[in-house]
């Protein structure tokens, strides 16, 4: 087979080409131009001179960048790691089933993922309100004290990650469940009649099988999670007192609110190279191979 | 006996997940379209009324008015050709990447892989994107927006059709080959209806993309000529306020046509999906 | 066969999007970047503005001005990237804070190149007021003002009346009016605050201790730039605001209240009184959930802090003359005389505000009049940004962390200093 695949060598720039110079013109040649404007002082956009690695000395020596890059990393694993689990569980859970109540979790899992993600925020924020949200006037009906959601410091944390599992789960669901559908079935009889216990099935065949949809979607929500920068602007806005002052928050104001293109250039490309690090350290881990 | 009541009671807890599921997915939805038919007057008032409150369709008016109509066209042909475009270019990229060995393979492969942050988290480079988009004069056309969603979208787009190629027989094209068929016929037309459902997929996931972006679009295009669904919504958070009827007036329009293209392709979803994933 | 049909449609509404952009050429084309929309029939200062343009056109023949509405948040921005590569638009709308980065990067024309040259004594004299010279640099205007803005503290009048109280006058007022009127409304059972104010960090107003600040010292800064905060003023005015949420007539939870928290509780009946910026009391009147026109604006003792969007002509424009001509006609008396009547905007030009006749429905034009004659903006000879909330994290802090307000307001300071290279 390896052989006759070889065959129309010579056509295979006319497959791929096209695809790959969209993506150059419009991914790679950014990064490029990110990285160099990286280099100078771009204050107002206004060519300040080449500074080298001065804007990136700049932000690694800065306390905040610093404090804020780990609470980032933490929200992130936090809700990355809780979209997938919760993904999986309902993914096990409806892969069972079949016909109407199958599609409608699906559909009902996927809806936050398909509603704009501003939108969404500002409803959340809205519904957490500490008078006139939902939220606490269920509380209140309960007779418990409200709780004022995004004015403190934990539950403001809380609320970022619950929005963010929130919007993804239904997202981990989908891509784990196909992985599950595509599992062969005399396998997993074949386990059952050698007297697995369900749980031996789970780690033992299945995950194993549906590693590359788990990893594929964990993939995706972390880079997304990272790099999210409209739920914590609209629902917290990284407060109270920087409790949930995100990177990507830094990163806007940086350009949008001090006009400093270069450092702001300079953070994007660290925030891009600790993703791709992410992404590197996931694949090593599963061991996975394209 | 004992067997039926287990059964009873696991259908009954399940039917309680699934209401839970419910409520926490649809509670924001719910209250975004209930604030949408609320007067100006209502949607402040204190408690929150989630029934029994006045019902009007004004905000609705008021956002068909101000050209909300005009955006909804412009998102749904940006998506549409971001769509298309997403389609044939992913398809033949992935056709070459799962049936052609060549030597940069791997080379040009890792560069899709390097698009899906680059992609994702591509709000994160807006400025110095905008710098060279106007630079080299591709910023504000109507062929900008298109473009971008078809760049943004490409990587995954790549990935989940590879696996979906690779799901299909290579013995198929070979057979295909010994009868005299051509590449060319063989590329489009013996291969394509085997992929449905990755296109189905993939379809989606470039639509969802699409059409929910809003900063690089805002800075990307001028003006009313080429604003799209989610610039609608934004006007209403505007300098003058944030104005809540019409905003989730507009944000509940702007559901419809996601509605429309689940009704539509969402069947085919998870099966496309799965061809995608067999490969552990 | 079905498939056909949709890509035929797909290509053919393709078709018809290039035909209609080939279509829009015209001799002149002025194109202008704001937040307003002119096609928008809802919004006052929108309407005025399309007014404006349909006569500017008729007046100009093969003329068009075009306007791109823009996210404000981001539009001085990508002016500023537009700039660069030389595609940006003829006429610009810049934010106070942004405008002095914007004239160092040359990004506007004097507009004694274009039309003030001509303009008489007693033309310049009615339009020369601080905003106008917060557009100047080294002798040069470079700016129309044409939205101007002020923080203002909102009261609901039936409330003050009804306890039999004055509208506030010092900061000693203002604590025993929001004292007076905490309590449980009647109307809707919610528990209203005397005070209310906002301290997230997205908060785009300067808040109370601000004005506080510049009440008490004349200014937010030195005279190199740096911030000047971290001093007994600074520690009185955190203390003055912390008093106001541990003494409970502002809420608890305003350490990450935004500002558009603040309107729609406000608007809910939350608040008596609260901070607000002058231009968003329409909105808040047509939204509150009591009768909105008992809300009533009143300056903050000492200078209240003022605002405004700077409108300018782009120094690389190919129509300097005519998008020149434009702003001119957009500040014209009869202009501004729109931008009140059907924008409910406060007046720009002297003569308006001479020839403005107050009743009771306008009542705080007067208010926001007063402020602008009075009002605190920083100096133009340096940029400073990002001063609005930059004292936010140091109420956050106190209140949530317990922490020393002296420490936070040096905290803050550097921040700032930071932030503005000083």
């Amino acid at each position: 087979m390896k052989k006759s695949l070889t065959k129309h060598r010579n056509l295979s720039g006319f497959y791929i080409a096209p695809a790959m110079a969209v993506l150059i013109l419009c991914l790679i040649l950014p990064l490029f131009y990110t990285v160099y404007c990286s280099l100078f002082k771009l204050d107002y956009l206004v060519n300040g001179g080449f500074v080298g690695m001065k804007n990136y000395v700049t932000l690694l020596t800065d306390r905040k960048v610093q404090d804020s890059l780990l609470l980032t990393l933490g929200i992130t694993l936090i809700s990355t790691l809780l979209s997938v689990l919760l993904g999986l569980a309902m993914a096990l859970w409806i892969d069972r089933k079949t016909g109407f109540f199958a599609y409608l979790i699906e559909m009902l899992g996927l809806v936050p993922w398909v509603i704009s993600m501003v939108v969404a925020g500002l409803l959340w924020r809205w519904l957490f309100h500490g008078d006139l949200g939902l939220f606490n006037m269920i509380l209140r009906m309960l007779g418990l004290d409200p709780i004022y959601v995004v004015q403190n410091k934990v539950p403001a944390i809380i609320a970022l990650i619950f929005v963010m599992v929130w919007r993804l789960v239904g997202y981990a669901m989908i891509m784990i469940l196909a992985g599950l559908k595509g599992l062969d079935g005399g396998l997993i009889e074949a386990a059952k009649v050698d007297g697995a216990s369900p749980f031996q099935l789970l780690i033992y065949i299945k995950l194993p099988l549906i590693k590359s949809s788990v990893l594929l979607s964990t993939i995706v929500l972390t880079i997304s999670n990272f790099t999210n920068n409209t739920v914590p602007k609209v629902l917290t806005g990284g407060g109270p007192s920087n409790a949930t002052n995100v990177i990507t928050l830094y990163q806007y104001n940086l350009g949008f609110q001090y006009y400093k293109f270069g450092t702001s250039a300079a953070l994007s490309v660290l925030i891009m190279l600790i993703t791709s690090l992410i992404i590197v350290l996931y694949i090593k881990v599963s061991n996975y191979r394209i | 006996m004992r067997q039926t009541t287990k059964k009873k009671i696991i259908g009954v807890v399940e039917i309680l997940v699934l209401i839970v599921i419910a409520i926490v997915s649809l509670t924001p939805i719910y209250w975004g379209i209930v604030t949408s038919l609320k007067p100006l007057n209502e949607i402040n008032a204190y408690p929150p009324k989630l029934f029994g409150f006045t019902v009007t369709l004004a905000h609705y008016r008021r956002v068909f008015a101000s050209g909300l109509l005009r955006s909804l066209l412009n998102s749904v042909l940006y998506s549409a050709a971001a769509i298309i475009l997403g389609l044939v270019l992913g398809y033949l990229a992935s056709y070459g990447f799962s049936r052609r060995v060549f030597r940069t393979r791997e080379f040009w492969f890792y560069l899709v892989v390097i698009g899906i942050p680059l992609s994702t988290g591509s709000s994160v480079l807006l400025i110095p994107n905008y710098l060279l988009m106007m630079k080299l004069h591709l910023a504000n056309h109507w062929y900008t927006m298109p473009l971008l969603y078809t760049a943004y979208n490409l990587p995954l787009c790549i990935w989940l059709l590879i696996a979906g190629i690779r799901a299909v027989p290579y013995e198929i094209e070979e057979s295909a080959a010994i009868d005299g068929c051509s590449q060319f016929y063989v590329v489009t037309r013996l291969i394509p209806p085997m992929l449905k459902p990755s296109f189905a997929a993939a379809s989606i996931f470039i639509f969802i993309g699409s059409w929910n972006e809003y900063i690089t679009t805002s800075v990307m295009v001028n003006g009313e000529k080429f604003k799209n669904i989610q610039m609608a919504i934004y006007d209403y958070l505007g300098v003058f306020g944030q104005e809540w009827g019409p905003l989730t007036a507009a944000a509940t329009v702007a559901i419809v046509p996601i509605l429309i293209v689940f009704t539509v392709l969402g069947k085919q979803l998870v099966s496309g999906l799965t061809a995608g994933a067999v490969k552990g | 066969m079905k498939k056909k049909l949709v890509v035929a449609l797909m290509t053919a509404a393709l078709g018809m999007g290039c035909m209609t952009m080939t279509a829009m050429a015209e001799d002149t084309t002025i194109r202008m970047w704001t937040f307003l929309d002119p096609t928008n029939t809802e919004n006052g200062r929108s309407v005025a503005l399309s007014q404006m343009i349909d006569e500017f056109e008729a007046e100009n023949e093969g003329v068009k001005v075009v306007v791109e509405p823009q996210d404000w948040n981001t539009m001085t921005a990508k002016f500023l990237a537009a700039t660069t590569s030389g595609d940006a638009p003829d006429i610009i709308w810049c934010a106070r804070d942004e405008l002095c980065g914007v004239l160092n990067a040359g990004a506007l024309e004097p507009l004694e190149n274009l039309f003030l040259g001509d303009w008489s004594e007693d033309e310049i004299a009615d339009v020369d007021d601080a905003y106008f010279k917060f557009g100047e640099k080294d002798g040069k205007h470079y700016t129309l003002t044409l939205n101007k803005n002020c923080i203002v503290l909102y009261y609901r009048e039936d409330l003050l009346k009804d306890a039999g109280l004055e509208v506030p006058k010092t900061w000693d007022d203002i604590v025993a009016c929001a004292t007076a009127l905490t309590g449980e409304d009647e109307a809707t059972g919610q528990m209203r605050y005397g005070l209310g104010q906002s301290f997230a960090t997205e908060s785009n107003d300067p808040q109370l201790l601000l004005n506080y600040i510049v009440d008490k010292q004349g200014s937010l800064f030195n005279e190199d730039g740096t911030a000047n905060w971290a001093n007994d003023t600074g520690v009185e005015a955190v203390n003055w605001t912390v008093d106001c949420i541990n003494n409970g007539v502002t809420p608890k939870e305003s350490v990450n209240t935004s500002i558009e928290d603040l309107y729609t509780e406000f608007a809910s009946g939350k608040y008596a009184m609260s901070i607000g910026s002058g231009v968003r009391l329409s909105t808040v009147r047509d939204a509150a959930t009591f009768d909105g026109s008992t809300i009533q604006i009143t300056t903050i003792p000492g200078n209240t802090i003022i605002d405004g969007w700077f409108a300018g002509v782009w120094s690389g424009s190919d129509n300097k003359e005519m998008a020149g001509k434009f702003l001119e006609k957009m500040y014209s008396p009869e202009s501004d005389q729109k931008w009140v009547e059907l924008g409910g905007q406060a007046p720009c030009r002297k003569s308006t505000v001479e020839n403005l006749e107050i009743n009771d429905s306008n009542r705080y034009l007067q208010t926001m009049i007063q402020a602008f004659d009075e009002g605190w903006m920083p100096s133009n000879e340096m940029p400073f940004v990002g001063w609005k909330y930059d004292l936010n994290p140091a109420v956050q802090k106190v209140v949530t962390d317990g922490a020393d307000p002296m420490d936070v307001l040096k905290e803050c300071e550097d921040n700032f200093n930071t932030a503005n290279d000083r």
